[in-house]
């Protein structure tokens, strides 16, 4: 078949498009369910609203179904969605000591006021491949007396307001400045803390582990910090009625929030400061561990500065936004024929050259 | 020659229910064996070794768990501690993978154990001849502190130059008055090798020298062991007029066994004071049980 | 039979690049040139020879390519020489090739024996460590072990090379270039080595500056008796500083002699140039 004009993009993207609703839709002509993906993998909606910076459950269930599964393609689809969405209100500030918690352990601590409480984790758990879940599965019936879900009231002492009745911990100046909105308003840097934060928040679960990973491993400021307190609950979402101006709930999300203490290594030596701890703070949509801690690590790592990949600013804060690095990855499968073009003109021409440099240098040898 | 059936028969795959005693399979079982015995026979020197994934997560004890299953005979009696403690979680899923898979008896006295894998404490009766500890490591490498790449950490051990190390130590007091290492304290080993003993804290350092017993060192996000050997000297790296101290639990006892030379935890109650117990919750049994015969 | 030189060096060269046979035929100042036509490798230097008297400063002079840099780089081990052999009495009594020696060899000859301080300060320095714990680092390397007698020492250096006391527990990295010369000096000096390697100590400070380093350094010399090799590209700074004089160029060695009669009679026609341009 000799060469034709390109021709046919309408009819080849949505052939590619059938083809891929097909394989959604399956062979029995049924997606998934989304309520079923909902329920059975919350862990998987819980990214894909964490990193597509929007609590809807409901919404990322059906964007998983519709990703078949690919996570970064569901946040995204969450993404867009989210765009399309307008803006009511603001939420007032919640103070997380509210939350309805199902689940908060404290390294720092054999026990503190309130205990550990391990709630649904796998931490403690062996990997060992299930092979009956293939063939239905085996449910053991639960001997144990499980405590109630609703343990609403605060009986857990944080951790941090612990420590800092003791002095060990700075008390947080009240900023009555309202955050900054990264999808608003660009990030510029230096950047102030909530932007960093908010960025964080959004963040690839996996990039910034990795980064918090380097920290670990030496390629940041401190060897080990200390997690304090990790929980995992709801907390209440409040807005300003718009008649009466009181504050009402209008729902809760659930969090996950992580604080971790460390030590300052660049302790001024002129300073006549009494040793503190340093407070860094992580806090994701839903069930999400690693990132929670991820996110208070880097917290501190910015803010420590220094040489480290972690502790450079722009470096972690640019990169780390999942949407934005798949898709400017993944454009390279974009035509770039007319830059090829150049580029190959460009090598033809100096090989060329080179070639014949080399023949009349090897001429006037002889 | 077997035929193929018959090599995959004696190789049963676990997806079908039968495990090799303790998990891992003779060869690997070997492997991390050979390591060990070069591990011993250059004490503190840190032996690379082909780590497995485990079916527990990387930096919750995979190394201290193959050491313990590649040296694990049916007539071992293993304890399983974590800072400490028998009964902590983290000590139960690895405790149940050890016995699942081999069925040896467990113990929660250090006295009766011939193997205990512990993460972040040494027990406070010090080891029997013949006695093993096996230490969980999340980062093998002392002088990580001071040089994140591998490669020229390396050539520092191979050379004895330790001078960063020492400078660290330096800038150190010269910032907060006194060496502030707290868990993990670097010592040297048989005056060659700088080695990080894992998290333990400064109270457990004076231990690690001239012991009875054998210490094992299992890195397996690392992928490293290490070894200190009975009989060996093992030194905190100090200065003259800094010396090395432990930590103080002056004035406190522990509120189960009354001991007062331990090291304790610090608790919070729910009406907010603070009590303090025993680490070595074995240790407080045998203590408490001995004070009630 | 004990040497009488401090320092003997024999033929020291470095080459980059693949070599070839006509390398050193090829490159020199009577080609003008550093590379060799036949294989394009640079011959940096090549057949430095000298030796170095107890308490004596040799200069070596030459343009920037010279090869003088290199040869002291060389010397140090910094860089892996191509050629030649090198004798310290203090190794094995001037009897075994440093070059010969083991990596832990090389670390006690260049911890305790020889100190080489840099143009950049930063490339001997640690700037992030306070100025007394770049000193502590050389001390600690021939194992003292006391915080005390360390500060001491340090300060001590610390005042004879004019840095205030105070800033012994800054890091250098906010200090001025002129302030993290000093420090480099009190550190390379702090064991007291028998070489001192000097590479263009003062070239990149202000002018004023350099008089201060350059009579800080002058003052050492007299007071401590330390062997030295000055390199620089300024006549000025050798004739203050060195005994005898080598000068340099395209890599080899053209001219050498007393310094003062290099420069009252240089008799290769570069060494006369270099010494016209002076005046």
């Amino acid at each position: 078949m000799g060469y034709t004009a390109m021709q046919g993009g309408l009819s080849s993207i949505k052939a590619a498009e059938h083809l891929v609703k097909a394989r959604v839709f399956g062979r029995e002509g049924r997606p998934l369910d989304p309520g079923e993906i909902g329920e059975k993998m919350s862990l998987g909606v819980d990214r894909v609203m964490s990193e597509g910076g929007l609590y809807d459950p409901a919404a990322a269930s059906v964007a998983l179904v519709q990703a078949e599964g690919d996570l970064h393609e569901a946040s995204f689809i969450v993404r867009a969605y989210r765009s399309t969405l307008p803006r009511i209100a603001y939420s007032i500030p919640t103070d997380t000591g509210e939350m309805r918690v199902l689940r908060r352990i404290t390294p720092a601590f054999q026990f503190a006021p309130g205990g550990q409480l391990l709630g649904s984790t796998r931490d403690y758990t062996q990997r060992l491949l299930d092979w009956t879940l293939a063939d239905g599965g085996i449910l053991e019936e639960e001997t144990q007396e499980q405590p109630s879900e609703e343990l609403d009231r605060p009986q857990f002492s944080r951790i941090a307001d612990i420590l800092r009745a003791e002095g060990l911990l700075p008390i947080p100046e009240e900023n009555p400045a309202d955050p900054d909105d990264i999808t608003r308003t660009p990030i510029v840097f230096p950047a102030s803390r909530s932007a960093k934060l908010q960025t964080l928040a959004r963040a690839e679960t996996g990039s910034i582990t990795a980064f918090a990973y380097s920290s670990m491993r030496g390629y940041g400021t401190f060897a080990h910090g200390t997690i304090a307190e990790l929980r995992v609950g709801a907390i209440p979402m409040r807005i300003s009625h718009p008649y009466t101006g009181q504050p009402v709930i209008v729902g809760e999300v659930q969090v996950t929030e992580a604080e971790e203490f460390t030590i300052s290594p660049h302790r001024s030596l002129s300073s006549e400061q009494i040793e503190q701890f340093a407070l860094g703070y992580g806090l994701v949509f839903g069930q999400n561990e690693r990132k929670a801690i991820s996110m208070a690590m880097l917290d501190r790592q910015l803010a420590e500065g220094g040489g480290a990949m972690a502790s450079q600013e722009e470096f972690v804060l640019m990169h780390i936004d999942g949407v934005e690095a798949t898709g400017f990855v993944e454009h390279l499968k974009l035509p770039h024929y007319v830059e090829f073009q150049s580029i190959l003109q460009g090598m033809r021409r100096r090989r060329d050259r080179d070639a014949a440099a080399n023949e009349s240098k090897e001429a006037s040898l002889v | 020659m077997s035929s193929v059936q018959e090599l995959v028969a004696e190789n049963v795959s676990p997806g079908h229910g039968a495990y090799n005693f303790g998990f891992l399979d003779e060869t690997t079982k070997r492997e991390v064996r050979r390591a060990l015995l070069k591990a011993v026979a250059l004490p503190g020197h840190q032996i690379p070794f082909g780590s497995r994934e485990m079916p527990v997560a990387r930096g919750w004890g995979t190394g201290g768990i193959q050491v313990t299953l590649s040296i694990l005979g049916p007539d071992d009696t293993v304890k399983v501690i974590d800072q400490g403690a028998d009964e902590g979680v983290n000590a139960w899923n690895i405790r149940r993978l050890i016995t699942d898979t081999s069925g040896v008896p467990t113990t929660t006295d250090s006295r009766e154990a011939s193997i205990i894998q512990t993460r972040h404490r040494i027990p406070e009766v010090p080891l029997r001849e013949g006695e093993v500890l096996v230490f969980q490591v999340p980062m093998p490498e002392p002088l990580r502190m001071v040089e994140p790449s591998e490669r020229k950490t390396r050539a520092m051990h191979a050379q004895a130059d330790y001078s960063r190390a020492w400078v660290h130590l330096y800038e150190d007091v010269v910032r907060r008055g006194e060496i502030s290492h707290a868990t993990g304290y670097p010592v040297m080993v048989a005056g060659r090798y700088l080695l990080s003993p894992s998290p333990i804290p400064r109270w457990d350092i004076p231990k690690l020298n001239m012991s009875e017993g054998i210490y094992l060192f299992g890195a397996g996000r690392e992928k490293r062991v290490y070894a200190i050997p009975p009989h060996t000297e093992v030194v905190p790296i100090d200065f003259e007029d800094h010396p090395f101290y432990v930590e103080s639990f002056a004035g406190r006892k522990c509120q189960k066994c009354g001991s007062e030379d331990v090291y304790m935890n610090e608790v919070i109650l729910d009406d907010g004071r603070h009590a303090f117990t025993c680490s070595d919750s074995g240790f407080c049994d045998s203590r408490t049980e001995g004070a009630g015969e | 039979m004990k040497a009488d030189w401090v320092l003997r060096v024999d033929g020291l060269g470095k080459r980059y690049g693949r070599g070839c046979s006509a390398c050193i035929q090829n490159t020199g100042p009577e080609q003008g040139t550093n590379s060799c036509s036949n294989c394009g490798s640079i011959v940096a230097c090549a057949n430095v020879s000298f030796d170095l008297l107890p308490g004596e400063t040799l200069g070596i002079v030459g343009e920037s390519g010279s090869g003088k840099s290199t040869a002291l780089r060389c010397l140090f081990m910094d860089e892996e020489s191509t050629w030649g052999n090198a004798y310290l009495a203090g190794f094995h009594n001037g009897e075994r090739d440093i070059f010969s020696a083991k990596l832990p060899e090389r670390r006690e000859i260049r911890a305790a024996q020889m100190g080489l301080a840099y143009q950049n300060p930063a490339m001997g320095l640690n700037l992030l460590i306070t100025a007394g714990g770049n000193i502590a680092e050389r001390l600690l390397n021939v194992r003292v072990r006391s915080v005390a007698e360390i500060r001491e020492r340090a300060s001590y250096l610390l005042t004879r090379t004019e840095v205030p006391r105070d800033r012994m527990d800054d890091i250098p990295a906010h200090f001025s270039g002129g302030m993290q010369q000093r420090v480099q000096l009190a550190k390379v000096m702090a064991n007291s080595p028998s070489v001192l390697l000097l590479d263009e100590l003062t070239t990149g400070l202000d002018v004023s500056v350099q008089a201060g380093v350059l009579d800080l350094v002058r003052e050492l010399q007299e007071q401590l008796g330390i062997a030295m090799v000055v390199v620089s590209h300024d006549l000025g700074v050798i004739r203050l500083l060195a005994g005898r004089t080598m000068v340099m160029k395209d890599g080899r060695v053209v001219e050498s002699g007393l310094t003062d009669q290099v420069l009252e009679d240089p008799h290769h026609p570069y060494s006369q140039l270099l010494v016209a341009s002076m005046t």
